[in-house]
This record gives structure tokens, C-alpha cells and sequence, in this order.
């Protein structure tokens, strides 16, 4: 416990360090949420639009879930390896690793602060969301949460490539560049799949986020249950399953190459 | 406690394969303080690295506290502490007692011990009035006395330091000795990686001189003293000998002359030519006032084995 609560409190400690910075990020996020009112305001809030029928109609609400969901594909993804990278340039990686902390929790636990960061950004987007803009969402905690947890652990397994990549590349890891644009681009953060072409609906249905996503979605907005989403559960869960191991072993081998080349320490 | 087989690191750099650390093999006793000296490049911290497990052998292996570097790599870090002897290790928005606090709870230790363990090793080393100080904005000496105090939270058996006292004040450095001293006391077993050579003789029992990646030279300092046949031999003349005579001196070995003061000093490379040299003094027409003869510094015999290189 004390392992967990000393990353927390690094982050902690480091980010009020840096008080200009943490003013600007609340108040981007406020702006963005007030920019996103907007441009729903432009599209109409109760429309008739037959995309965002199956979702409630209410394309401020698929636009807010979609921006919370796409900040933690951002962090599932990209935290592993930014949190390396970060190591790397602050020359404590070497530290950390001779430590009796082992490494695979050192990543993780490395990554809490960001996403309990995230977790507040997230609260604020909502808590404007639904005080300031009026955004009315109909919840199913447990079937959002379940989706919300898979979606985690699956595209951490994707983290750990990357961090594994970046253990070698140093800089520039393209598995984590390719998946979080694909993401952003074909998931359905910002408009649903149905407005793609056929070709790029077949591609965005490979990716496990355009499930994740779909099933955040109905959870958030239309309370369905863990039976209503529970092909999307499966497609999670089986991700999950290949990620994972993936993820430990890419990760393990960057390690080990970096230690082979004697790098553990270059950034 | 320590003990390295032929163990060897090349490094491969844009095509070339480079020679880091070459079939290096030596052993250290528990208790034992060894000084590891030679010139920059000599591999002296990719050996640190190799035996603190942050680096893979190419070849060879080695033990520390009976585990092996390449099967044992977690129980060997359990065993060791390495202070770096770099401020690019340490969090530079936390202060140094959150730092320490930081690496302390990755070590699994109970945080009152922990805290305990701080406050002691910070008064020890003279730094717990600075505890709160951004480590951003301490001094060198300060940093680097962090950096010995993390490594002894666990308080392992076996200490890596590498260069802990370069550049840095002299209290500070002192202080850092004296800590050194204390644990060499204790029983713990330290590699100190140093280019202070006076320090290296105050400190260490036994020394091993390194250059290009080779370990050149290693045994006790009375050894290493011993075995270097090299003696310094400076003799006070009634007068300052002319050059015919200079030129059978220098049969004996390199000569430097000081005129004002009638001294020769004579690099014997031989010491059992002593007598002969007395000889030859005693058949010439000029008496000897005062003769010394001294071994070599540890930064002569240094010089000697590496050749001068890194000068």
C-alpha cells in the first residue's frame, strides 16, 4: 500500500510544482467543454439526426462520452510508455528498476497518478456537462463500470507494447501513434461509425475501442444492462486476453534489449 | 561476497563493436573496501552497471552475496545499494526527504522504519536541516550525500559507489569518507569507484586499476606497492654533478635534477640496483649529504599501469 501511495504522491507533489500549468489544463478542459456545447448547439441538441437516434439523440452527450472515453484509450494506451519516456529523461529509470519493486508494478503503479488525474478531468467535463449544459444522461453503474474497467486492462495491454518500444526507440513509438489515431479517427469519438464508408465501418468494428465505446455509450445513455452489452463484453474480454501476455512480453524484451545495449539509462 | 568470472561487456556502436569490460575477474571479501581506479573509459561504471545487474554481460558472470548477476538479477539488486554518483536519479520537484521517502516505500519498508531510517542517515550525513529543500535546489554535496543515504536505506550487505566524492566541497567529502569508513567497519562490503587516489588509499583495502576495459593491476595497496620493483631515489650532492656523471645515472633509471638545491632524483627501476647505485656514488669524487628513497604513490603506480592515459 505504501508502494501505491508513494507513486500518488510523487504525482501529487509534482504536478501542484507546477501551478501556471495545472491552472491552464482546468481551465482547456472548461473551454473545450464549453466548445463542444456549441458545436452541439449548431447540430441541435434534441435532433432528429437518425445516427444519433439509437444513442438518446443528443449529440452533446455522445460527444462528451466520447471525449471522457477517448481520454482513457489516451491514458491506457499512452501512459505506460509516456511514463518511461518520462524516466528515461529524468534519469530515475535506473533507480526505480533497483529497487525490490518489481517492474511490471513499477509501470503500473506509475500510471495511477495519471489516471486518477484523468479520472478529475473527467469529473469536471461531466460536472459542467451536466450542471452548466443541461446534458441528461440515463446510467447502468455496473454495466458502465464493467465496460469501463475491460476497456482499461484491454488497451493497457497495447500500453505495455508501446512501453516496451519505447524502452528501445527511446522516442517515436508508432504502435501507440497508429492505435490512438486510429482510435480517435474510426471508434466513434466524435461521430458514429454508421456516417463511415462500408470499408472504414468493416476496419472500426476490428478495433476493440469501437465496442468499448458503443457499449459506454448505451450504458451511460440508455441504461442497458451487462446482458444488453454482453457482446461487447466478450470482444473485450478476449482482447484482453491476447494484449496482455503480448504487452508483458514485448515489454520484457524491450527491457532486456535496453539492458543487452546497456541503454537503460539514454534518452 | 563479491566475486566476477572473466566477465566481459562489448557494446555495439554504429557498426563497431566496442570493448567496455574485458574478461575482468576478481574477488571481495566481506568486510573488504575495494577501490576501483583508473583513467575515463576504463569501463569502471559499466562494471558498476554490469554487477548491479542495470547492464547484461556479454560473456561471464558474476556473484554478489552468493547470487548470480545473470539467474539471480532480483535477489542481487535485494542485496546491493548503488549510489550512481549522478543528480540526473532523483525527483527534482521533491525534496530530499520526500525523494528518500519515494525510493524507501519501493523498497518495502514500513514506513516507520522508514521514516526512522531517514531522519538517521540525514543527520548522519549532516543534511536533515535541508530535508525540505527541493533537491532542484540543493548543492552538489548535498545531492551527492543523498545519493549515499539512499543506497543504505535497506542498509544492504554490498555498496556499489561510484565516484561518491568527486566534485564536491571537501566537508562534504569528508563527511562522505567518514560515513564510508563507518560502513566498511560495520562489515558491509563496498566497490568505491574513485579518481581520488589519496582517497582510494585512505579507504580501501585492496585496489584494482583498470584501463581499456582490462583489469591491468589488483591486490592490496602494500602489494601493489611491493610489487612495483619502481623506487623513488633523491639524493643531496656536496655539488651538482657534472653531465658525464648525470649519464651514468640515468643507466639506473629516469633522472630529474634540481640544480639549486644539488638533488637528483632518480626513478630506480630496479631496487636491488640500490647498492649498485650507492656504489657508483661512493667511487666518484663528489659525497653524498642525504639520500631518500620512497615507493611509489598509488597515483604514480596508477600512472605507470595506464600508462599516463586519460591524462
Amino acid at each position: 500500500m505504501n508502494r501505491v501511495i508513494a507513486f500518488i504522491y510523487r504525482g501529487w507533489i509534482t504536478m501542484i510544482s507546477y501551478k501556471t500549468a495545472l491552472v491552464l489544463q482546468v481551465l482547456s478542459m472548461l473551454v473545450t467543454t464549453a466548445s463542444f456545447y456549441f458545436l452541439a448547439k449548431l447540430v441541435g441538441f434534441q435532433s432528429n439526426n437518425p445516427y444519433l437516434a439509437q444513442y438518446g439523440g443528443n449529440y452533446m452527450s455522445f460527444l462528451i462520452i466520447g471525449v471522457i472515453f477517448q481520454s482513457f484509450v489516451s491514458v491506457s494506451q499512452n501512459s505506460f510508455s509516456s511514463t518511461i519516456r518520462n524516466e528515461q529523461l529524468m534519469g530515475t529509470l535506473e533507480s526505480l528498476l533497483l529497487s525490490r519493486t518489481p517492474l511490471y508494478q513499477i509501470l503500473i503503479y506509475s500510471t495511477l497518478w495519471t489516471f486518477i488525474f484523468t479520472l478529475v478531468n473527467i469529473a469536471i467535463i461531466l460536472a459542467a456537462a451536466i450542471l452548466v449544459f443541461k446534458v441528461s444522461l440515463n446510467v447502468n453503474y455496473l454495466s458502465a463500470l464493467i465496460i469501463f474497467i475491460l476497456s482499461i486492462i484491454s488497451l493497457g495491454g497495447i500500453g505495455m507494447i508501446s512501453a516496451g518500444v519505447i524502452m528501445v526507440t527511446k522516442q517515436g513509438d508508432p504502435v501507440s501513434w497508429f492505435v490512438t489515431m486510429l482510435s480517435a479517427f474510426l471508434s466513434g469519438v466524435y461521430y458514429p461509425i454508421e456516417v463511415l464508408p462500408k470499408f472504414l465501418k468493416s476496419l472500426a468494428l476490428i478495433l476493440p475501442n469501437t465496442h468499448a465505446l458503443i457499449a459506454l455509450r448505451q450504458t451511460l445513455t440508455n441504461h442497458y444492462s451487462i446482458s444488453q452489452v454482453k457482446g461487447q463484453i466478450l470482444i473485450l474480454v478476449i482482447f484482453a486476453l491476447v494484449t496482455i501476455p503480448l504487452g508483458i512480453i514485448s515489454f520484457k524484451l524491450g527491457f532486456d534489449r535496453s539492458r543487452k545495449e546497456g541503454t537503460l539509462s539514454y534518452y | 561476497m563479491i566475486e566476477l568470472q572473466s566477465l566481459k561487456k562489448v557494446f555495439r556502436q554504429k557498426r563497431k563493436e566496442v570493448l567496455a569490460v574485458d574478461n575482468v575477474s576478481f574477488e571481495v571479501g566481506k568486510g573488504v573496501v575495494y577501490g576501483l581506479i583508473g583513467p575515463n573509459g576504463a569501463g569502471k561504471t559499466t562494471l558498476v552497471k554490469l554487477l548491479s545487474t542495470l547492464i547484461i554481460p556479454t560473456s561471464g558472470t558474476a556473484f554478489i552475496n552468493g547470487y548470480n548477476i545473470l539467474t539471480q538479477d532480483s535477489e542481487v539488486r535485494k542485496s546491493i545499494g548503488l549510489a550512481a554518483g549522478t543528480e540526473r536519479s532523483f525527483y527534482y520537484r521533491l525534496s530530499g526527504w520526500q525523494n528518500l521517502w519515494f525510493f524507501g516505500a519501493l523498497q518495502k519498508l514500513n514506513s516507520n522504519d522508514l521514516k526512522n531510517r531517514i531522519e538517521s542517515l540525514l543527520k548522519r550525513l549532516d543534511i536533515y536541516s535541508e530535508k525540505d529543500k527541493d533537491f532542484m535546489k540543493c548543492s552538489t554535496g548535498e545531492k551527492r550525500k543523498l545519493d549515499l543515504a539512499r543506497c543504505l536505506l535497506t542498509d544492504p550487505p554490498v555498496l556499489l559507489l561510484d565516484e561518491p566524492t568527486t566534485s564536491i566541497d571537501p566537508y562534504s567529502a569528508m563527511k562522505i569518507r567518514e560515513v564510508i569508513g563507518e560502513l566498511k567497519d560495520k562489515g558491509r562490503t563496498i566497490i568505491l569507484v574513485t579518481h581520488n587516489l589519496s582517497e582510494a588509499e585512505r579507504l580501501c583495502d585492496r585496489v584494482g586499476i583498470m584501463s581499456e576495459g582490462r583489469l591491468v593491476k589488483e591486490g592490496s595497496l602494500a602489494n601493489l606497492k611491493t610489487e612495483v620493483p619502481t623506487k623513488r631515489v633523491t639524493i643531496r650532492l656536496e655539488i651538482f654533478p657534472p653531465e658525464e656523471f648525470l649519464q651514468r645515472l640515468k643507466a639506473f633509471g629516469e633522472v630529474k635534477t634540481k640544480p639549486e638545491r644539488r638533488e637528483v632524483e632518480i626513478m630506480l627501476l630496479d631496487s636491488k640496483k640500490l647498492n649498485e647505485l650507492l656504489n657508483l656514488i661512493n667511487s666518484s669524487d663528489i659525497s653524498l649529504e642525504a639520500i631518500q628513497t620512497r615507493e611509489l604513490s598509488l597515483e604514480e603506480i596508477f600512472i605507470k599501469y595506464t600508462h599516463g592515459q586519460g591524462q
